[in-house]
């Protein structure tokens, strides 16, 4: 189907198609008009010779009277009896008087008064009348101010002129002459009531002669008319075929339109580059010039053959610029630039560009001026010319309501748009293309904001799950060359060595590699405990028992190292939702410190409270080696009681313990008071 | 004589591993991936693997998957990672035992000699046949002679110890909270006698463990009890044959 839309020639050839099918389709609207319009042509020529006939008959009258007839009147009679008679018009009339006298008639020989009641066909006459004659007219009278001051009534009769005062007659009645007077002016004319005018009825009937034997103006008008009554069915045939194939042809156009072969995008030719207002005016021009001109065709050459034929090239003329108009529209729709390649956008466009270098404030001042001066202006016209521009004020309050909505439209996308990035979803975007300026930009910074954000959490999460993998690899990566260690230095334990001095050497050897094995697994464990890449599963279970099972498996080496465990535990049990795994490690890591630093002899109390809101366990010991430091401190990893860094410990266990503590959502604490070390677990219960 | 098969890609390790058992009597073939290792089951009798998981061309948990199709032989990985999830999923996919590095030479002994006696006294476990003679892993308790062995070597307990693992052995998987071992064992109401539970706890495990300090049978339920863990036994295992 896409193939003949690029086939310039059969696209001429379509559009001459439409535009005949568009111009038969005027013709035949043109016609039909025609055959409504001319029908009532006869009844027009009826008229007049019924006019003439009636003032022949008066005429004759008069002469029969005995009154003079003037100069006018005689070449007036005459003029009519030429016309009206039989053998230079088919219309038949008879006038009767009231007395049934025959004051004129037109019948030929072999006519009869059946002539009369044809005139059905001529339907916008009633086929007989009643008529007055009326005598005695006069010039018109005047009325002029007297000296005096008085109004004063001039009469003309057959003997001249008479002067009457309105004050020399009663009020409020007529004189002989049809004036009323309410004593002081002359008031009003009646006509009937003028006694210088007698009137006689009459009654007059008409028709047209059957068969017609002249070929006068109706002989010719209904001969029109009927020739073009033939016409109408035909008429109105073409007008339906040619609208249907026009409106089919014109669609195809339209959708072929502005595909040209080997092009991909719209091509627009020269006419579609006129901006769209613009040939809209010249479009509006171009039909008013070519009515006004089968306007004047017709009234100059009247009701004939050859004015209808000066209409066919009009009519091809309009069919073409319609056609044209609807192309050109089509293909600007497609092009998308009906309404911005316009004088009235462009103009709107640049008053908004001028008016976006004004601040926000000023902006909505002016724009809010401007829309008082339109509707002013509107208002104006309105009362200037009448009710019609009422309906541009309901479209243009329309126009900025629709703006008004829109507005809201696109700023209520922006806020759904920032709940959204808020929310979570950092790429939320927003197609802001077609928003006013302002919010356009809102919408550009929005998505920029969305995007830092968007990179900043992608950046966290990598860091982290770097940091996860580091820390295992770091820990496998240390591990292995040191488990090659340990067992070629256990190896060399077991060999028989001499020299005194190189088993020395290798049992420091073995000290120290062990002790790098425990730092090694402390460190991994620190880490993962502080940055959380452990796992924890917190369950329900109970704090005293947790203790208690502690308690035993540190007692025997607690005794060892010469101290005693007093334990203070409630009576009911004490739950909270905690990783019995960890929470024993914590454990572990406090009662280990305690064997590795308390003093020996003295004793370890380990105390668990529930009261109020929180569930504290607590370990005080005495320490061997001098500890007044501040806990934080002691906290920090690698740091441990004696500064000498001697010993087992790795100094991480207190860091571990805190990390284990706090991921578990408990708080963990130490309280250092001369040798006296405390440290503090508290938890939330559980119930 | 056994034949055991030690897979790692460290030369130094396998070398070291390669003394100690050597040492103890046991033959010794030697692989350095996953490949080599199933080459070398398919060439001879092996009778326990020490398998590493971090190799290359094979790890150790597929090679684990691909022996499984068609070996029961005993599996104990040694590796580095010493996550919970990766011992778990060691032993899902069918090893027999976890140990990481660095380890104790000692230990790995221990473990081989319990798991190569488990592997070739094949015959006498047939899982419950009496009432009163409990098996879990490598225990046995027999109730009638009173008498509990652990990988074949009799172990010698106090009453009380006695009557603990009983009691636990009867429910593997069952957690026992120190109230109710008290109560059952002692048949006396726990006035705050819960530590002696924990003491004989831990002698129990140091009695029975290879390692107490991470024990396979005899775990602790922090803050809820004890239980004996149950142990999958070899002739449990579904073996594609």
């Amino acid at each position: 189907m896409k193939a003949w839309y690029t086939n310039t020639r059969r696209k001429v050839i379509l559009a001459v198609a439409c535009i005949a099918c568009c111009f038969a389709a005027i013709l035949s609207c043109l016609t039909l008009i025609c055959c409504v319009y001319v029908s009532p042509v006869a009844a027009n020529e009826l008229g007049r010779y019924y006019n003439e006939a009636s003032e022949l008959a008066r005429l004759q009258m008069k002469e029969r009277q005995g009154q003079t007839l003037t100069y006018d009147e005689t070449m007036d009679l005459n003029a009519y009896r030429y016309d009206l008679d039989p053998a230079n018009t088919n219309f038949r009339v008879q006038i009767w008087s009231e007395d049934g006298l025959q004051l004129y008639s037109n019948l030929t020989a072999d006519e009869d008064a059946s002539v009369f009641s044809n005139s059905e066909r001529y339907p916008t006459m009633s086929g007989g009348d009643t008529s007055y004659f009326f005598f005695g007219e006069h010039e018109e009278d005047e009325i002029i101010t007297a000296d005096t001051g008085e109004a004063c009534l001039v009469v003309k009769t057959a003997e001249g002129e008479q002067y009457l005062s309105a004050t020399d007659y009663p009020p409020g009645t007529y004189n002989e002459y049809g004036w009323m007077t309410d004593g002081e002016r002359w008031l009003q004319y009646v006509r009937e009531k003028d006694t210088r005018i007698t009137y006689q009825p009459v009654q007059i009937l008409y028709g047209v002669a059957d068969p017609m034997t002249v070929e006068d103006e109706i002989y010719t008008g209904t001969v029109r008319a009927e020739v073009l009554a033939s016409l109408t069915p035909w008429a109105a045939v073409v007008l339906f075929a040619g609208f249907g194939l026009g409106i089919f042809f014109l669609a195809l156009l339209c959708r072929s339109a502005g595909y040209r072969a080997g092009r991909e995008e719209i091509a627009l030719r020269w006419w579609d580059k006129i901006p769209y207002d613009v040939y809209w005016l010249l479009t509006v021009i171009a039909c008013i010039v070519l009515l006004t001109l089968m306007d004047a065709l017709i009234w100059a050459l009247g009701d004939t053959t050859t004015a209808f034929l000066g209409c066919v090239p009009v009519a091809a003329l309009l069919a073409m610029l319609f056609v044209a108009l609807v192309v050109t529209t089509a293909v600007r729709v497609k092009a998308k630039s009906t309404f911005r390649h316009t004088v009235i956008g462009y103009c709107v466009r640049g008053a908004g560009r001028v008016v976006q270098t004004v601040p926000m404030v000023w902006r909505v001042g002016i724009l809010f001026i401007l829309y008082l001066l339109i509707s002013a202006l509107i208002v104006l016209l309105t009362m200037m010319t009448g009710g019609g521009w009422l309906v541009l004020m309901a479209l243009y309050q329309a126009t900025v309501l629709v703006l008004l909505c829109r507005w809201a439209l696109q700023w209520k996308q922006i806020r759904q748009a920032t709940g959204e990035i808020i929310g979570g979803n950092a790429e939320r975007r927003i197609a802001a293309e077609r928003f006013f300026p302002d919010l356009r930009e809102h919408a550009a910074q929005l998505s920029e904001m969305g995007g830092a954000i968007g990179a900043a959490v992608e950046q966290r999460m990598r860091s982290e799950r770097f940091k996860a993998e580091l820390i295992t690899n770091v820990s496998h990566d240390l591990k292995t060359p040191l488990t090659s260690i340990i067992n070629y230095v256990d190896l060399l334990k077991k060999e028989e060595i001499e020299n005194a001095t190189a088993r020395e050497y290798i049992a420091v050897l073995d000290r120290k590699s062990q002790r790098l094995k425990k730092l090694t697994e402390d460190l991994v464990e620190a880490s993962k405990a502080s940055t959380g890449v452990v796992a924890v599963q917190k369950e329900r279970l109970d704090m005293k028992q947790l203790v208690r099972q502690a308690m035993g498996e540190y007692e025997e080496k607690l005794a060892a190292g010469g101290l005693t465990l007093v334990a203070a535990l409630p009576e009911q049990n004490v739950f909270v939702q905690a990783d019995g795994r960890h929470l024993w490690r914590v454990l572990d890591n406090l009662l280990g410190n305690c064997c590795k630093y308390a003093l020996p002899g003295t004793r370890v109390y380990l105390d668990l409270t529930a009261d109020g809101g929180a569930v504290v366990c607590s370990i005080k010991n005495i320490s061997a080696q001098p500890l007044n430091i501040p806990p934080e401190q002691l906290l920090e990893r690698f740091v441990r009681g004696d500064e000498a860094r001697t010993g087992e410990g790795s100094g991480l266990g207190l860091s571990i313990a805190r990390s284990l503590t706090e991921l578990q959502g408990g708080v963990f604490s130490l309280r250092i008071d001369g040798d006296l070390f405390q440290a503090t677990i508290s938890l939330e219960p559980f119930p | 004589m056994y034949n055991i098969l030690i897979c790692d890609d460290d030369e130094d390790i396998v070398s070291a591993l390669d003394i100690y058992l050597t040492s103890e009597g046991y033959r010794t073939i030697r692989a350095y991936d996953g490949a080599q290792a199933l080459e070398a089951v398919q060439g001879q009798e092996v009778h326990l693997i020490l398998m590493d998981i971090m190799m290359p061309n094979l790890d150790g948990l597929r090679a684990t998957v691909q022996l499984r199709e068609r070996e029961n032989i005993p599996i104990i990985l040694l590796t580095a990672k010493s996550e919970d999830a990766d011992k778990v999923l060691g032993l899902n996919l069918g090893a027999d035992d976890y140990i990481t590095k660095p380890f104790n030479p000692i230990e790995v002994l221990a473990r081989v000699k319990s798991q190569l006696r488990r592997y070739v006294t094949l015959g006498g476990h047939k899982g419950g046949a009496r009432a009163d003679l409990l098996m879990n892993g490598g225990i046995t308790v027999d109730d009638l002679a009173k008498s509990v062995t652990v990988d074949g070597d009799a172990v010698s307990l106090t009453p009380i110890e006695y009557n603990i693992l009983l009691l636990l052995m009867q429910q593997p998987g069952r957690v026992f909270s120190t109230r109710q071992i008290y109560e059952l064992v002692w048949n006396d109401p726990c006035l705050g006698s819960e530590n002696t539970v924990a003491v004989h706890i831990r002698h129990l495990r140091e009695k029975l463990e290879i390692d107490p300090a991470n024990p396979r049978y005899l775990k602790v339920v922090w803050g809820l009890g004890y239980k004996m863990e149950r142990q999958s036994c070899i002739t449990e295992r579904n073996v594609k044959l």
